[in-house]
C-alpha cells in the first residue's frame, strides 16, 4: 500500500508548497524539489527488485550481459536527466532544461553506439 | 532505505514557514536588509539538505542500474 503513502505525501507537500509560495517562491521551489526527491528515491528502491529479477532472467536465457547492463545504464541516465530537466523547468529555466535534456540524449546515444555497431556487424554477416 | 522519510519534508516545510513569518515581521519593522539576509540563510540551509538528498538519489541510481 505504498501508493497511499506516496499520494498522501504529495498532497501534504502540495499544501505546504502553496502556503509558502505566496511569500517565498524560492523556498517553495526547493520544497517541491525535496518532495520529488523523496518520492523518486522510494520508487527506485522498489524498482531494484524488478531489476534483480530481470537480471536473473537474462542470466538464465544466457543473453549477453553487455546488452542488459547497457540497457540498465540507459534507463538510469534517462531517470536522472528527466529529474534534472523537470527541476529546471519548474523553476522557469526552460533553456537550461533543454540543455540538460540534450545532454541526457547524447549520453544515451554514446552508450547505444556499441549496440548499433553490433547490429550492423550481424547484418553484414547475414548478407552474402 | 525502504521507507518514505516524511520527516525531512516536514522539517524543511517548518523552516520555510518559520522564515516566511520572520521575514514578514522584519519587513513590518522596516528592516529590509535583515529580511533579505534571513531569506538567504534559509535558502542555504535548505540547499544543504537538498544536496544530501541529490547525493542519495544519485547513489541509488548508481547502485541499481550499475553505472560507475
Amino acid at each position: 500500500m505504498s501508493i497511499m503513502q506516496i499520494v498522501a505525501l504529495a498532497v501534504v507537500a502540495v499544501v505546504l508548497i502553496v502556503i509558502i509560495r505566496q511569500e517565498r517562491p524560492e523556498l517553495a521551489m526547493q520544497l517541491s524539489m525535496v518532495a520529488g526527491l523523496i518520492i523518486i528515491v522510494f520508487v527506485l528502491w522498489k524498482l531494484a527488485g524488478v531489476i534483480k529479477v530481470l537480471e536473473r532472467l537474462a542470466l538464465r536465457a544466457e543473453l549477453n550481459m553487455v546488452f542488459l547492463s547497457a540497457l540498465l545504464k540507459i534507463i538510469g541516465i534517462a531517470y536522472i536527466a528527466e529529474f534534472g530537466t523537470q527541476v529546471c523547468r519548474d523553476a522557469g529555466e526552460n533553456a537550461l532544461a533543454f540543455k540538460v535534456e540534450l545532454a541526457g540524449k547524447v549520453m544515451i546515444l554514446v552508450l547505444a553506439v556499441p549496440i548499433i555497431s553490433t547490429i550492423v556487424n550481424t547484418v553484414e554477416r547475414l548478407l552474402p | 532505505m525502504d521507507l518514505l522519510n516524511v520527516d525531512m519534508l516536514f522539517k524543511l516545510a517548518g523552516i520555510g514557514i518559520l522564515i516566511m513569518v520572520f521575514t514578514q515581521v522584519l519587513n513590518q519593522a522596516e528592516k529590509k536588509e535583515q529580511a533579505q539576509l534571513l531569506t538567504l540563510a534559509g535558502v542555504v540551509i535548505v540547499m544543504i539538505f537538498i544536496v544530501k538528498l541529490i547525493g542519495d538519489l544519485i547513489n541509488t541510481v548508481r547502485s541499481i542500474f550499475n553505472i560507475y
